[in-house]
């Protein structure tokens, strides 16, 4: 649950880098996300016959969350947020403010002022930062609704990098965490999860797989499998080995 | 490309002053011509005459309700789309949802 708006799914995905909409489609169905993203950008004006996005995407069933990707100042996201809440269908904003270009970490400066500006505004705002405890801290104090963390830089697949710092922001945490971005196959996600994270948000592993709808499928089963290995409990990590069968009542012992 | 116009004033003479060459392009007509120009997604874009932002749509076949419009970088409700009127050398942005991550 975020911002008091419950989801069925633990993970949201994105739009995308798919090779076609209709695959795109199916592998939101495979996936079981009640959420996507979706990015602001201009309508182009002289070539028309390029299919509509939302004609794949059932809006009474998905919840469509615009980013702001794609702006390095938070002017620019915040002027693409307002866009985005125009021409959609709710106050939702996934915030970015990206400070470079060829990692595309966060500006966690900008992005903290671009979320105090848009909270004002009314706005449910959904920041992607990085593993930083601290800028999670400060966009919550900011009112963000959730914090969103990156694994890895965007379309990396290198898995968490960070697995301490991402505990470290489960444990801070007062509002839900969802890991973002950097995400590269089922484990990824499924480690994610037992690390505390409340979701999972990826776009490139499931759009840059071979078989996304397969994938898309296998997330599914990685975020459900995580959140129950988290909240099952489990056991320590030893040093040694400690036998799983009894030592007493062994044949010619 | 921009075709240039070369405009020679008279001849030197103690009433008019020296010779005087001026370099005029279409621009400089602009005002006297029976279309106007705006900017329309960062594209200079012609019009026959003022439209309203729900004509302009139309007329571009663009759905209004899958789309913000920004005109003159203020964001304009939906339902004034039919009232607000687009006049030369106003800027007009159409954005719409495309796949993102």
């Amino acid at each position: 649950m975020i911002a008091g708006r419950t989801f069925t799914s633990r993970l949201i995905v994105g739009t995308g880098k798919y090779s076609s909409h209709a695959v795109m489609a199916q592998a939101h169905e495979a996936s079981g996300a009640d959420m996507v993203t979706v990015a602001v950008r201009r309508v182009n004006i002289s070539d028309r016959s390029k299919e509509s996005l939302l004609d794949y995407i059932d809006t009474n069933r998905m919840f469509i969350l615009p980013n702001t990707a794609g702006c390095y100042t938070a002017d620019e996201a915040i002027r693409t947020a307002r866009l985005g809440r125009e021409a959609g269908l709710s106050n939702w904003v996934k915030l970015e403010v990206i400070g470079d270009e060829r990692t595309l970490f966060p500006d966690n400066e900008a992005l903290i002022e671009a979320t105090k500006v848009l909270v004002k505004d009314g706005f449910i705002v959904l920041p992607y930062t990085n593993d930083d405890p601290i800028a999670c801290r400060k966009l919550e104090d900011a009112g963000a609704a959730a914090v969103m963390p990156l694994g890895a830089p965007i379309g990396s697949g290198l898995g968490i990098q960070n697995v301490n710092n991402i505990r470290i922001i489960r444990e801070f945490a007062r509002v839900p965490l969802i890991v973002d971005a950097g995400v590269g196959t089922a484990s990824d996600a499924a480690l994610a999860m037992e690390l505390g994270a409340d979701g999972v948000l990826m776009n490139t592993a499931i759009a840059g797989a071979e078989k996304p709808v397969a994938m898309a499928q296998a997330m599914k089963y990685a975020v459900i499998a995580g959140r129950l290995a988290y909240l099952a409990g489990r056991i320590p990590k030893k040093m040694y080995a400690s036998a799983s069968s009894p030592v007493e009542g062994m044949v010619g012992r | 490309m921009d075709v240039r116009f070369v405009y020679r004033r008279p001849n030197g003479c103690s009433v008019c002053g020296p010779t005087v060459w001026l370099t005029l392009t279409y621009a400089d007509f602009e005002q006297y011509a029976d279309h106007l120009t705006i900017i329309l997604n960062g594209e200079r874009y012609e019009l026959d005459e003022p439209i309203s932002v729900a004509g302009l749509l139309a007329k571009l076949e663009i759905d209004p309700r899958r789309v913000a419009i920004e005109h003159n970088l203020e964001i304009i409700k939906r339902h004034t789309f039919p009232e607000v009127v687009i006049g030369e050398g106003d800027t007009l942005e159409i954005v719409n949802f495309v796949g993102g991550g």
